[in-house]
């Protein structure tokens, strides 16, 4: 008799980290380790009786939660107010992505509704992988400052553009639901306040208690996940909850040393939990059926994404060189795809199941996308941490 | 061997290198941030004497050469503007002190460059620790003999330019209890402390300069990182005990010092005897535990006062061998220093951060808004 999920998955978890440090020592990033470890889990977890792992889309939410709130609080929102050209960039870019993949996915006669979604998935840059990256070479420069800005703005980018898009299919599906398109606006109004007042409320408690180092990591942590959670549980933007909560407690004047950022090994945790359980639960007969499709979004994403910065070099301020690097560390989409997609699920839009293109950009990205972003920062000579 | 030639320049003309901090402004740690900044001045043409220093954790600024400090605190000024303004281009905080609050040597990048690269082979894990921050000022010297009795001359009062310039009480994340921890991180290289005692120039060269080369210990004058040492292609000798201030007004005070001091040793003609390097590392040593507050015994005397009673008896001195008109030239000068000692040294204000927000992050928020304040 086989043993429970709640037995399986911790054993699951243990197989992966264990495949990530040696996959590290080989020179392999840890979390396409992960992934992998992910996916075939999921192949043979479809092979047994009860075929299915149980719903942790909450528990995802609250991991990923934590990393977009570390994304948030080293955004620095003085630096785009002084040099706005970054923002204008992002928006370039982001606008370049989502209509090259849209053209492409059209031209390859994939369904609007769906064209529309991958292509607003794909203005993303993962935020797992960019800030695992830049902490494990602890890094820091131009590079990483542009990497770590150019993800979160693109995430919210990413958020806003898939939200209205959601709206809009809702509402072509079914024309009674006529009021879909406000409540949406309504949830992210809603997503931003909340994360202000997580802001807000910790703001006051460590005021009021002069919390030291390590409990005002932990209180953050405590905060992001229950944000995540809560905002999940009533169908919130729980990623643009969680970046905004990391803004406001930058901006609110708290500190939280470089060391206690990512949570440490609540962080680390929280990061294979996110990449294991998503890719578990991607469906692999599907990343064989959408592969030639997938292939090309792939091909034309990473086109538009790496060449993008390098036309704008001006505009950043920085060389040829560093702006190639940029792009190349943008590659990355994988877990903030998953958590984007399955929160679309519970909207009733099941892009996980119908549409195969959308697996395999993510799988082919989640095994690309950090190699590319971990050359991006050796090569910038930014990284303190050396293979 | 080519003789060592010491380049004649203007007597007490006056110069400054300063090493500043980059700062990663999310976790406020150093940044690996130098070429990026001399990458962006050199595409703005900013016209800056800027350059890379050992990690790239630190750039070090040349000011242009002055006969009087105020003209050189201006110069300060603009640099210091100029490279604000970069920096906030560059997402990358600046600042001044001795040294960085918690910063981890291990993670420091030594600069890309053929010099950096053999240092760090040279002293291994010292190349890193070497991630300090220091004021240099150039003393102009119309002759080689000149500058070597001027240099040794300086040994008393090199006190009281490490407790005037002190800023470097914390270092990897723990209160070292010292004013100045800096100038402990240099001692450790095996050509550091004080300059062998020679007063005339060819006898340096012959005796000591010319030998250390010919067995290969050193390659040129920047291989000595003694607290003061002869420059013979600027033509100065080079105060290197300071630490970086949190402002550039107080860098210049601290040239200004200097000059006086020069001028008026130049004009007493005091005599120097080796024997007062007796009490030389002990005095430097209170300097930079203590400060201001430090003991210091005169080498000459042997009186036994504190940094601060011999820097205004100095001062008096100074004063009092002072014609009326050269007297009101400098009484502003000597005020200034005076109101410093008033305030203490820099070290004095981060201490008193420290104990106020009990957060090392604070205290290099606060080095970065003292450096900047003036500018904005």
């Amino acid at each position: 008799m086989l043993p429970e999920y709640e037995v399986l998955f911790p054993v699951l978890l243990l197989f992966a980290w264990l495949v990530g440090e040696v996959a590290v020592a080989l020179g392999i990033p840890r979390i396409v380790s992960y992934g992998v470890c992910g996916l075939a889990a999921g192949i043979a977890i479809q092979k047994l009786p009860t075929g299915e792992l149980p719903d942790l889309t909450g528990l995802a939410d609250a991991a990923m939660g934590l990393l977009l709130f570390e994304l948030g609080y080293r955004l620095n929102p003085s630096w785009l107010i002084r040099k706005p050209s970054i923002l204008f960039v992002s928006l370039v870019e982001s606008s370049l992505t989502f209509l090259a993949v849209f053209l492409c996915c059209a031209a390859l006669s994939v369904r609007l509704d769906q064209s529309l979604a991958i292509a607003s998935i794909c203005i993303a840059t993962s935020p797992g992988a960019v800030l695992r990256t830049v902490r494990e070479k602890q890094s820091s420069g131009q590079v990483t400052n542009f990497l770590l800005t150019f993800s979160a703005l693109n995430c919210v980018i990413s958020i806003l553009v898939f939200k209205l898009i959601s709206g809009v299919c809702l509402l072509m599906n079914s024309p009674q639901n006529a009021a879909v398109p406000g409540v949406i606006l309504l949830a992210l109004v809603a997503s931003v306040l909340s994360g202000l007042i997580a802001a807000v409320l910790l703001h006051g408690f460590d005021s009021w208690v002069r919390l030291t180092e390590d409990a005002k990591a932990f209180s953050i942590a405590m905060f992001g996940i229950c944000l995540a959670i809560s905002t999940h549980s009533v169908q919130l933007s729980p990623a643009l909850a969680c970046i905004v909560f990391g803004m406001s407690v930058r901006q609110s004047g708290m500190k939280i040393p470089g060391k206690f950022q990512d949570f440490g090994s609540l962080g680390k945790l929280s990061v294979l939990f996110l990449f294991v359980y998503l890719s578990s639960r991607l469906d692999v007969k599907q990343l064989v059926s959408g592969l030639p499709v997938g292939i090309c979004i792939v091909l034309v994403r990473t086109v538009v994404k790496t060449l993008t910065p390098l036309q704008f070099v001006a505009a950043l301020g920085c060389g040829k060189r560093k702006a190639f690097l940029v792009g190349l560390g943008m590659w990355p989409v994988s877990a903030y795809a998953m958590t984007m997609l399955e929160q679309a699920r519970n909207m009733g839009i099941d892009l996980l199941s119908s549409c195969p293109p959308i697996i395999t950009v993510i799988v082919l990205l989640e095994i690309l996308g950090p190699f590319a972003t971990s050359i991006a920062i050796d090569r910038s000579r930014e990284a303190t941490v050396e293979r | 061997m080519t003789p060592l030639n010491f380049k004649k320049s203007q007597p007490l003309s006056l110069g400054i290198e300063l090493e500043l901090q980059l700062i990663d402004l999310s976790d406020f740690d150093l940044a690996v941030a130098a070429s990026d900044l001399l990458g962006h001045m050199e595409r703005n043409r900013c016209h800056l004497n800027i350059s890379p220093e050992l990690t790239e954790s630190m750039i070090e600024v040349q000011c242009g050469v002055y006969e009087e400090w105020e003209e050189l605190q201006h110069e300060l000024e603009r640099v210091r503007n100029e490279l604000v303004r970069a920096a906030d281009w560059l997402n990358i905080g600046i600042c001044g002190g001795g040294t960085h609050p918690f910063q981890r040597w291990q993670e420091r990048r030594i600069f890309e460059s053929q010099r950096f690269r053999e240092v760090s082979a040279l002293y291994g894990y010292l190349a890193k620790q070497f991630t300090v921050y220091g004021q240099h000022i150039h003393i102009g010297c119309e002759d080689g003999d000149m500058a070597m009795n001027l240099l040794h001359a300086l040994n008393r009062y090199i006190p009281h330019f490490i407790a005037l310039a002190a800023s470097s009480p914390f270092y990897q994340g723990e209160n070292t209890c010292f004013h100045s921890s800096r100038l402990n991180s240099i001692s450790a290289f095996p050509l550091s402390g004080r300059a062998p005692f020679y007063l005339d120039w060819n006898g340096f060269c012959q005796s000591y300069y010319a030998p250390m080369k010919e067995t290969g210990v050193i390659q040129s004058m920047k291989d000595f990182y003694w607290d003061i040492r002869p420059k013979p292609e600027y033509g100065t000798i080079e105060l290197r005990v300071c630490d970086t201030p949190l402002t550039v007004e107080r860098a210049a005070l601290l040239a200004a010092y200097l000059q006086l001091l020069c001028g008026w040793l130049m004009e007493t003609k005091l005599r120097v005897q080796e024997s007062e390097y007796m009490v030389y590392s002990y005095n430097r040593f209170q300097a930079c535990r203590f400060g201001l507050d430090g003991n210091y015994i005169d080498p000459q005397s042997r009186i036994n006062v504190s940094v601060r009673e011999s820097v205004e008896t100095t001062l008096r001195c100074i004063e009092l061998d002072s014609n009326k008109l050269s007297l009101r030239r400098i009484s502003r000068t000597i005020e200034m220093i005076r109101n410093a000692m008033r305030v203490g040294p820099d070290s004095v204000s981060l201490h008193n951060k420290f104990h106020n927000s009990r957060s090392l992050e604070d205290l290099v928020q606060y080095s970065m808004r003292t450096f900047r304040e003036a500018a904005e």
